[in-house]
């Protein structure tokens, strides 16, 4: 099993790679494609514009233009403060909160004017709408897409790499595919927290563990199984159990010549063509069968 | 290789390649490379200093040849090649009766363990003329002739101004004059005793004069064939004890040659056999026989491990005699190469990349 293990591995290591290669590229790009769509959405401008008629509404409720001597926080101001709540949830109610009679609409202008300034303010501090909006979300992206462009620059040079059959476990291979793997990780992460849930075709993580653990014997069978359809993979089993039929004729061999003390029964390098003349005597046949070694 | 011209009535031996040097031995009427070739007999000649194990190795092939088919395996009827000594002079003669003492007593008691081995102590090398015949085989049989002779013609000088002994007349005539390919066997002790290392020297000294001489006198190589034989491998290796008497590496071997037989063998490795002469120069190690107070000895559960070593030296001399068949135009592919296919490697191929890898994981 290990010759199957280290044959399937050699022959089929380079595929491994590559489709793991092409897992996070495709991982990446439907990362990079919602990302681009769900961080202009306009479901945090939509709460931006809520926000602002809920606060005319609030005016028109707190200030009353129109009401002659009746101004101030009524029960209708509240609804809409509550309202304003379920838009900016952290903003905090005022202190003093009520009707105001006989109405001061100086007194009025300044408990609107606090209701706005901390709704507004307390939008501009929520993290969905600074990632949407702000500085947050063109740093993502720019970090998003840096990462591509370091993807893209190190899988080229990595598919160059392979063409050698037994590159794969090299670090020039590694090391790039277990970045980028890690890379899209943190940067799924990072848009998961901005604008959750994410699309779910879009894969959570991306896994290069098969690359990695090549050759490990415990791996082997995992590797095997999600081949299982590719016929190469049974192309290549076939020939690594030929090999290590192989192997297994070459250890009787070794034994046999172990046992006649190290020579074959039959040829001897001094009886074919080279510098020493030729070798005339024949070692005895062999009769392995038998325990212990006799002459036949 | 290009091929001699067949003679005149197709079943002698063919005409003598021009330009060669035809050396008389003043005491023999028929030169050695004559009745070889009349006979259409491969010689064999042996290198070796003093108890580098030269007879003994002649012995035990007789002694395998004399035991295939006890176990399955080819089965090949030897005997003594009286038709190469069937014209000779007064040497010859003496040379004849060497050769059949030793094949008829020698051999045989070496075989039953009867007697203990001495150093071969003989005025003049002899060839032991074998024929070799597959039972049950229609084949005609294959001739060779196997030499055998004093160490001591092989080590330097411990006087004089002459560092090294002469080769014997007979053997210088045969490498000058034998115009078909010969068999060249380099027998070298592991070890010739625990206080003994000096004669290893020697004996390293005495095969690259030895070889030295074989590349000046032998003309025309190319259908020679060399082999470094590490003789006395039990001394390296317990037989029955120890795993690499019977199943080891070529690099085994040439470890230890590169270490004991420095000169000689790096000399080896690059003497001339003609183009492409890879697989004419060969080398293993050797074991004849287990001694017991000089005695050969080799208990029964030990045998096939001891002739699979003769085996494979005998298949190595055969084929090459075979190949000189071939030489005088027979059709040797439909002739077998080996007698004893069991010491054979089961076909050549390529070591392929896993099988080096397995081995650098192995050793």
């Amino acid at each position: 099993m290990g010759t199957v293990n280290a044959a399937f591995v050699l022959w089929e290591g380079s595929s491994v790679v590559r489709q793991d290669m092409a897992e996070v590229r495709s991982a990446y790009s439907q990362l990079d494609v919602y990302s681009q769509r769900a961080l202009k959405s306009s479901l945090q401008n939509r709460r931006r514009s809520d926000l602002e008629a809920k606060l005319a509404n609030l005016w028109v409720e707190i200030y009353n233009p129109h009401g002659g001597n009746y101004c101030g926080v009524g029960e209708a101001a509240e609804a809409i403060i509550a309202d304003i709540r379920r838009i900016v949830p952290d903003m905090p109610i005022i202190r003093g909160t009520g009707v105001i009679r006989p109405c001061n609409r100086e007194t009025a202008q300044r408990v609107f004017q606090s209701y706005a300034d901390s709704a507004r303010a307390t939008l501009a501090r929520d993290p969905q709408f600074l990632a949407f909006n702000g500085p947050a979300k063109e740093a993502l992206l720019g970090v998003m897409r840096r990462n591509i462009a370091a993807m893209s620059r190190s899988f080229e040079q990595v598919e160059g790499l392979l063409s050698n059959p037994t590159a794969f476990a090299s670090a020039e291979v590694q090391v790039p595919l277990a970045t980028a793997a890690s890379n899209y990780n943190d940067d799924y992460r990072h848009v998961a927290g901005l604008s959750s849930p994410l699309d779910e075709d879009i894969p959570g993580s991306v896994d290069v563990s098969q690359s990695q653990e090549l050759g490990s014997f415990a791996a082997f069978f995992d590797i095997f199984a999600s081949r299982i359809l590719d016929p190469k993979t049974w192309a290549y089993l076939l020939i690594a159990i030929l090999l290590d039929l192989a192997l297994v004729y070459f250890l009787k061999q070794a034994f046999v010549r172990y046992r006649s003390g190290g020579s074959g029964d039959v040829v001897d390098l001094y009886r074919e063509r080279g510098p020493y003349p030729k070798f005339l005597w024949v070692n005895p046949p062999v009769d392995v069968t038998q325990r212990g070694v006799r002459h036949v | 290789m290009s091929e001699p011209p067949a003679s005149a009535d197709g079943d002698g031996p063919p005409p003598r390649k021009e330009n060669r040097l035809v050396y008389r031995d003043p005491n023999a009427s028929v030169a050695a490379s004559q009745r070889l070739e009349q006979d259409e007999r491969h010689p064999v000649l042996i290198f070796g200093s003093s108890d580098s194990g030269k007879s003994t190795l002649i012995m035990s092939i007789v002694n395998a040849i004399e035991k295939s088919g006890d176990d399955g395996s080819v089965g090949v009827g030897l005997s003594f090649g009286n038709s190469f000594y069937a014209k000779r002079d007064a040497k010859a003669e003496i040379q004849r009766e060497l050769a059949r003492t030793f094949f008829e007593a020698d051999s045989t008691n070496f075989i039953l363990g009867r007697e203990k081995l001495e150093t071969t102590q003989v005025r003049f090398p002899f060839f032991i003329p074998l024929d070799l015949r597959i039972k049950g085989s229609k084949l005609k049989p294959v001739k060779i002739a196997i030499i055998d002779g004093r160490g001591e013609w092989y080590e330097p000088h411990k006087t004089g101004t002459i560092p090294f002994k002469e080769l014997q007349d007979d053997v210088i005539e045969v490498l000058r004059n034998y115009a078909r390919g010969i068999s060249v066997i380099c027998a070298a002790p592991f070890s010739l005793g625990d206080t003994d290392q000096d004669n290893v020297s020697n004996s390293d000294a005495g095969l690259w004069a030895a070889l030295s001489k074989y590349q000046e006198l032998r003309s025309n190589a190319d259908d020679d064939a060399l082999l470094f034989l590490l003789t006395k491998w039990d001394q390296k290796a317990n037989p029955g004890k120890d795993p690499d008497f019977t199943r080891l590496n070529g690099g085994d071997v040439v470890e230890i040659a590169n270490g004991r037989y420095e000169r000689s063998w790096n000399f080896f490795r690059t003497v001339s056999v003609g183009a492409d002469d890879w697989e004419k120069r060969c080398f293993m190690q050797y074991s004849s026989c287990k001694f017991i107070e000089g005695k050969p000895n080799i208990p029964t559960e030990l045998q096939p491990d001891f002739i699979r070593y003769a085996r494979t030296v005998t298949n190595w001399i055969y084929g090459n005699a075979r190949r000189f068949e071939f030489t005088i135009g027979r059709q040797v592919t439909e002739l077998p190469l080996n007698l004893f296919p069991d010491v054979v490697p089961r076909g050549t191929r390529m070591v392929s990349l896993s099988e080096r890898f397995l081995r650098r994981v192995v050793r």
